[in-house]
């Protein structure tokens, strides 16, 4: 990891000197954002291992751990949020329909200041989402290290509206990172991604 | 009883308002006072951001005084860090888990420390990272002047030092400039962690559905530099935001260290 790490730096200047250089748009942005099912196997660490404090949507107090135990499809998004939040939940609803009762589906708000358990519970039920489906409300900092881990980046550029990467992120039943998917198409792959995970 | 004595309640209103100030100026810390600078990237480009007042250390944080830190908190000692704060390239220019070695000297910025650990060292002092609108306001000061970043000379400047750093195996806290503000060679030293590093994004593209592994975000950061920057001319925050972006928060990189910052 700390060599991957230590080359990616070293890449992003490579690729990013060179197109400053070209002016050439790096036009492929969109190509290949997933990561294969399996690419996470042999990570050392646990999601579960950040100790952060997180209210659900009943208003329980709940850690990350809580959710150990079963392989949990995990996205942050924010309840107001009107671009690609509402597709990625939807994606989550389509894996659910087809990987059967198995999983865990996790919602993180990048707002946690007007995302309250109250609107978060609002929001499970106009998405009528269902009883297997977390959703956690936790302080700024809870969300930024979260979103660390998982390779989230956010940013707030108005009152209303935050920008963000989208990712469905699968969990394994101990919280390591199993697959990431940053396209609201990977519906099929993490489907099978979680047919892999042992149950 | 004593009369009441105007002179006496300033003279208390006074020390109280002016000595927290003092004690601080002892631990290190300057204050920045409130402004507003234009990022590089915005959802609005061009547009200035508001930045409250802040304290932040003059000095960027030392191999020494890390030690001093890891001494007193052995969970961060290389070999005891758990896994999910850093990856393993933790302290691994050390000689030894609690010994830096000769070179660079104790006084040389802190490097191959994760996010993680740069948060728990600044909370260990009651203090925090920056965030990416402070430091880079911060940042944007010549030695006389709070923006100089539109000065050629001082862009130029800035961008030796980042060969220099570079150039170098390990960063040196004595190379650069005290800004302005009495911040302490920001440009010259290490790279520095933010509290939101990760919050780099393209302006609103990543909404629709920019990836999220770091090959595609170079390559978000990268058109960015043609399309959404501010200031195309500014190609040192340019160097900063595509450093940002190819780090996540157990990234442990040999020219990438931390000074911390506080309210006011």
């Amino acid at each position: 990891m700390a060599r991957s790490t230590r080359e990616g730096v070293a890449a992003a200047f490579a690729l990013c000197a060179f197109s400053a250089l070209m002016t050439a748009g790096c036009t492929d942005r969109h190509e290949s954002g997933e990561r294969a099912a399996g690419e996470h196997a042999g990570e050392d660490f646990s999601v579960y291992d950040l100790n952060s404090k997180w209210q659900d949507q009943a208003g329980t107090a709940r850690t990350l751990s809580s959710l150990r135990g079963r392989p949990q499809v995990l996205a942050l998004i924010y309840t107001t949020c009107t671009a690609i939040c509402p597709m990625t939940v939807s994606a989550m609803q389509e894996v659910e329909s087809k990987a059967g009762p198995a999983a865990g589906f996790v919602l993180v708000s990048m707002d946690p200041e007007r995302d309250s358990p109250a609107r978060l519970a609002e929001y499970a039920k106009q998405r009528k989402l269902s009883p297997r489906w977390t959703l956690l409300s936790g302080g700024p900092s809870a969300v930024r290290e979260l979103a660390a881990v998982l390779g989230v980046k956010y940013r707030s550029v108005s009152p209303t509206e935050i920008v963000h990467t989208s990712a469905l992120t699968i969990l394994d039943a101990n919280g390591r990172r199993a697959a990431q998917y940053s396209e609201t198409d990977a519906v099929d792959r993490a489907v099978r991604a979680l047919q892999q995970l042992p149950r | 009883m004593s009369p009441f004595r105007p002179e006496r309640s300033l003279l208390a209103a006074a020390l109280v308002v002016l000595l927290p100030g003092v004690l601080f100026a002892q631990a290190g810390m300057v204050r920045v006072p409130a402004g507003a600078y234009v990022p590089l990237y915005s959802n609005t480009p061009g547009a200035a951001v508001g930045v409250a007042a802040f304290r932040m250390d003059v000095r960027e944080v030392t191999r020494g005084d890390y030690l001093a830190f890891v001494r007193a908190h052995p969970d961060w000692e290389r070999g005891h860090v758990r896994a999910i704060f850093a990856d393993a390239g933790y302290l691994d220019d050390w000689r030894a888990p609690l010994d830096p070695g000769e070179f660079p000297s104790p006084d040389s910025p802190v490097t191959s420390v994760s996010w993680f650990a740069a948060r728990a060292y600044c909370a260990s002092k009651g203090k925090r990272l920056p965030t990416v609108d402070e430091w880079e306001f911060a940042a944007s000061a010549s030695e006389t002047r709070r923006d100089a970043t539109r000065d050629p000379a001082f862009v130029r400047r800035v961008l030796a030092l980042y060969g220099a750093r570079a150039a170098k195996a390990m960063p040196d806290r004595t190379v650069g400039f005290r800004n302005v503000y009495g911040v302490e060679a920001l440009h010259g030293g290490a790279w520095e962690w933010t509290e939101d590093f990760n919050s780099s994004l393209v302006s609103n593209d990543s909404r629709e559905g920019g990836g999220t592994t770091r090959h595609t975000d170079f390559r978000a950061v990268c058109a960015g530099g043609a399309i959404g920057a501010s200031d195309p001319e500014n190609y040192p925050a340019f160097m900063r935001f595509a450093f940002r972006a190819a780090l996540n928060g157990r990234s442990n990189v040999r020219s990438l260290g931390f000074r911390c910052a506080a309210g006011t």
